[in-house]
């Protein structure tokens, strides 16, 4: 068999394989090097405009299958980030994109235009942080300032553009129709869902931030459907993420209509996901003679 | 340096019918394992619990991990069920050692399961320091591993329970508020919250204190487990801790 192609091409931009680690799950990138350097890209945890201390603990509660985060996003702002943290990113062998999450039109304009660097390849519109309350979830949610943010997000920069959609209490067709419509490279389906863990004894919630975003395993059905859905109604291409632990997972993910996927929370549990699920689709292509990855995307049969 | 090992459970001790140990077979892990350090353990193949939960390495003697765990929730009363030769997956080692020190006199102070990390310290600690170890538990039968501490060749070892069955009557607070504590001595705590409020009032060395928290990745990954600082902001328990400078704490 020929050598294995695992590049994926999104617009202009060549990934290496279509491995990405999803936002808030593997830091700022200062650890683990060795992994990062052979992800196709690595995405850092989501970024203000202004430093946020984020939520009081607890920050994280494990349900059955899964796991609610309330970390409030936590991070030192874009301007320490772009002065501390980005220097010592460039020197990872891998595209760095960087999420971004704006309580308005205005301040994502402001984080796009300190971001606008060389160095960075893509930027991730987080429009759907579930764990703040500056602009409130109708800013985050609502069909209209997605439009207005990618409109704007389109007129300054030429970067890969990657709006993070929320599922569950939005119209994940029409986000995405809008997204695309307005000049969006690729769409990131989906963020971790909304979610409530209470408590009987005490009648209030378990996490400090009281609400919180379900990820890990028990949400490979629905982002499954989510990505299958909505590549019926957008031809740009679409980001799985939710829910992948293993290379079988990530496969379902592009068979489903993914080009690139995410690996998230299971990266909290094995720091080396990335890299063994690489290998395992590896092996998997060359058990099934498959020459290059691209040959699965969007392959399901109905 | 990291390693994510396969442990096999090379032994396994019911200390109370709550309060239970493993050894693990962790060569790579045991090698460089440091006291006050931590492992993280999951059960292979299983999504549900999925996040691993954090342990004090106990004991290690370079190829072996030893853990001490008392069952309080799910991941615990899975782990209490395993037997000889079964295999767990352990990340580690963890968190920060403590630093070296010589020629001090040490004091730990631990009231209940918080003993955990303290055999691996005592242990080290000893070569080349006088090491006192305060430790207090609800019962007599709580205070665990009291033969191999006692012949750890500590220069003291002084006990309290709550229900007067070994030791003092009463909390180990107590104990250390009557003890002479010297002003010099380094003092390492690990307990529960209520015991470091009442340390903060009966001695004023300033302590290490170890603490627990939810934790998401124990690698610094998902900056879930936070303590609040004094000063504003948060430590975050597995890159800062597991072992605090506790003057450095809100809670």
């Amino acid at each position: 068999m020929d050598k294995l192609n695992l590049s994926i091409r999104i617009g202009n931009w060549e990934f290496s394989n279509p491995c990405l680690t999803a936002s808030g799950t593997y830091g700022w990138g200062e650890n683990f090097p060795v992994v990062l350097s052979k992800v196709g890209g690595f995405i850092t945890k989501g970024l203000t405009l202004s430093p946020r201390e984020g939520n009081p603990a607890p920050r994280i509660w494990e349900v059955h299958g899964g796991i609610v985060n309330s970390i409030g996003l936590e991070n030192p702002g874009a301007i320490y980030f772009v002065k501390n943290i980005l220097p010592a990113l460039t020197k990872l062998a891998t595209k760095i994109i960087v999420n971004i999450a704006g309580s308005s039109v205005e301040e994502f304009e402001t984080l796009i235009k300190i971001l606008d660097l060389p160095e960075i390849t893509g930027l991730e519109l987080n429009l759907s942080c579930p764990n703040v309350k500056e602009g409130g979830i109708a800013f985050s949610l609502s069909p209209k300032s997605c439009q207005r943010v990618v409109r704007s997000a389109r007129k300054i920069t030429k970067k890969l553009l990657m709006p993070k959609l929320a599922a569950g209490l939005t119209d994940l067709l029409e986000l995405g129709r809008i997204c695309e419509g307005e000049g969006a490279d690729a769409l990131t389906l989906i963020n971790s869902l909304p979610a409530l863990v209470i408590s009987a004894e005490t009648f209030k919630p378990c996490l400090g931030g009281k609400t919180g975003g379900l990820s890990a395993p028990c949400l490979k059905p629905f982002v499954l459907y989510c990505i299958q859905k909505v590549r019926e109604v957008v031809s740009i291409p679409i980001i799985g993420c939710g829910g992948i632990t293993n290379h079988y997972d990530a496969l379902e993910y592009l068979i489903a209509g993914a080009s690139l996927f995410q690996v998230g929370s299971q990266n909290l549990i094995n720091p080396f996901a990335p890299i063994e699920i690489l290998e395992g689709i590896k092996k998997y292509l060359k058990e099934k003679e498959i020459s290059d990855v691209k040959l699965i995307i969007n392959k399901l049969e109905l | 340096m990291l390693y994510l090992e396969s442990g096999r459970v090379v032994e396994k001790k019911i200390l109370t019918p709550e309060i239970y140990s493993l050894y693990l077979d962790t060569t790579k892990i045991a090698k460089i394992s440091r006291p006050g350090q931590f492992i993280a353990i999951r059960f292979p193949f299983l999504y549900d619990p999925y996040l691993r939960r954090p342990f004090a390495i106990a004991d290690t003697d370079g190829t072996k991990i030893r853990i001490v765990f008392r069952v309080r929730g799910r991941g615990t009363l899975l782990l209490s069920q395993v037997v000889e030769d079964n295999f767990l997956s352990v990340l580690g080692p963890l968190g920060n050692p403590i630093p070296e020190i010589t020629n001090e006199e040490v004091v730990l102070i631990s009231g209940g399961i918080g003993i955990a990390p303290f055999f691996f310290l005592a242990k080290v600690l000893v070569q080349k320091n006088k090491v006192s170890l305060f430790f207090g538990a609800k019962t007599g039968a709580e205070l665990i591993m009291l033969n191999e501490f006692s012949r750890l060749g500590m220069e003291n070892l002084l006990l309290a329970t709550e229900n007067g069955e070994i030791g003092e009557t009463g909390k180990i607070t107590e104990l250390v508020r009557k003890s002479k504590i010297p002003e010099k001595a380094i003092v390492f705590a690990s307990g529960p919250m209520p015991m470091y409020q009442e340390l903060r009032k009966v001695i004023p060395n300033k302590i290490y204190a170890f603490f627990e928290k939810r934790m998401g990745c124990g690698t610094g990954l998902c900056l879930s487990c936070v303590i609040r600082k004094k000063d504003g902001g948060y430590l975050h328990l597995c890159r800062d801790g597991p072992a605090l400078d506790l003057d450095l704490v809100k809670e």
